[in-house]
């Protein structure tokens, strides 16, 4: 072993990266070679001159001073939660726009079904039929809401599966409300 | 009383909070970003002041490198330790000003300027902190950049090999040269202040006294 290999050793050494049998060769050498003898006792020296080195406090007020210089403008977010923060929005509206139509197409039935164009049997089925795609609608948003929270990050496939239920569902239940006109002119 | 190290503990820390508040200040929360600033403040104006050796310049590099963070926040990869990125990112910042300045002199007697530990210490503690202070700030100043930053995150942030290479971007072997190298040189400016010594510390512990 010569001098400039165990000084690598010593380095290793001081950052406990050493191995054992290693570490016996550098000391046995250190005990008869006065260079290395100094240069390590050097490096100890250095090493605890640092490791005793306080940590400094940031000057008063260093959180404030960098915060002030932060732009005040909200950060662009995300481009996928932005998406689908809007789908969110187009969904809730979709909703409700449905919901405002029900009482007009129900009283639409009625009227239907008043002027005995239609059979009162089918009148009152046509109603239940009504009845059970609310709930049928019902149920896929629970299923929506179920699978957004179970699924943590992707906001943006649980809205688009949600969308898609519902806009099926409102379809099935207009084309339902609507069928019954041409089959009373018949 | 000895103030507590910039140690493991401080960097390590909590790093499910911290993700949360990556998350939130990417969506724009001041708020978020400020308790990231308060996180590791103390650790970047630390390396900041051990790289850049004066007060006033490790508080303007430690803003520089919050403003850095901060535009770059959507590339920050969650695989990575959040501290090895904001150190990576000050220690970057920290070079970059060394090399411009390069070019400017600065005497050694221009350096310290005081950027003490806060600690309420006794007068006469507190005036042997400052001899050692402005020792170690002498040693460090007469490393070339590249080598000073691996004592600063070997000596003051306890970082192992790889962690240094990944914060540096480099490999744990290069780390392992620098860090050799570094400590030949220190080693010998060590030496070479101990041959002036005597008479310098004895002028330094009596400012403005003549010596009877």
């Amino acid at each position: 072993m010569r001098c400039p290999e165990l000084r690598e050793w010593m380095s290793l050494a001081l950052d406990g990266r050493l191995p054992a049998e290693a570490r016996c060769l550098l000391e046995a050498h250190i005990a008869v070679c006065p260079d290395c003898a100094w240069e390590w006792e050097r490096w100890q020296e250095i090493g605890a001159l640092f490791d005793g080195a306080p940590t400094l406090e940031p000057p008063a007020g260093l959180t404030e001073r960098i915060m002030a210089r932060i732009p005040a403008r909200p950060r662009r977010g995300a481009p996928a939660s932005r998406l689908a923060a809007v789908a969110l929005g187009l969904a809730v509206l979709g909703d409700l726009a449905a919901l405002a139509i029900v009482p007009s197409l129900a009283a639409a039935c009625a009227t239907v079904a008043a002027s005995q164009v239609l059979p009162g049997a089918l009148a009152v089925l046509l109603r239940l039929g009504l009845h059970l795609l609310r709930v049928v609608a019902a149920l896929a948003e629970v299923g929506w809401a179920l699978l957004w929270a179970s699924v943590r990050s992707p906001v943006l496939g649980g809205m688009i599966i949600y969308i898609a239920v519902a806009l099926a569902v409102l379809a099935a239940w207009v084309r339902v409300v609507l069928q019954p006109a041409p089959a009373a002119a018949g | 009383m000895m103030p507590s190290r910039v140690d493991r503990g401080l960097l390590g820390a909590t790093m499910e909070d911290e993700c949360v508040l990556v998350e939130r200040a990417r969506a724009g929360d001041r708020e978020a970003f400020a308790g990231l600033v308060q996180a590791y403040q103390t650790p970047v104006y630390n390396l900041a002041y051990r790289m850049l050796g004066t007060a006033g310049e490790a508080e303007e590099a430690t803003q520089e490198t919050f403003l850095r963070l901060y535009r770059r926040l959507d590339t920050y990869d969650a695989q990575q330790k959040l501290s090895s990125w904001v150190l990576a990112i000050a220690s970057h910042h920290c070079i970059d000003r060394l090399r411009r300045r390069r070019t400017v002199h600065l005497s050694l007697d221009e350096v310290p300027e005081a950027a003490m530990p806060s600690a309420d210490e006794a007068p006469e503690h507190g005036l042997l902190q400052r001899e050692r202070e402005q020792e170690m700030q002498e040693m460090l100043a007469t490393l070339p950049e590249s080598y000073r930053l691996v004592i600063v995150l070997r000596y003051w942030y306890d970082l192992s090999y790889e962690e240094m290479a990944q914060t540096l971007g480099s490999s744990a072997s290069a780390v392992k040269s620098r860090l050799h190298r570094a400590r030949e040189l220190l080693a010998a400016s060590l030496a070479r202040r101990s041959a002036e010594q005597p008479t310098r510390r004895l002028e330094r512990r009596l400012p403005g006294h003549a010596l009877p």
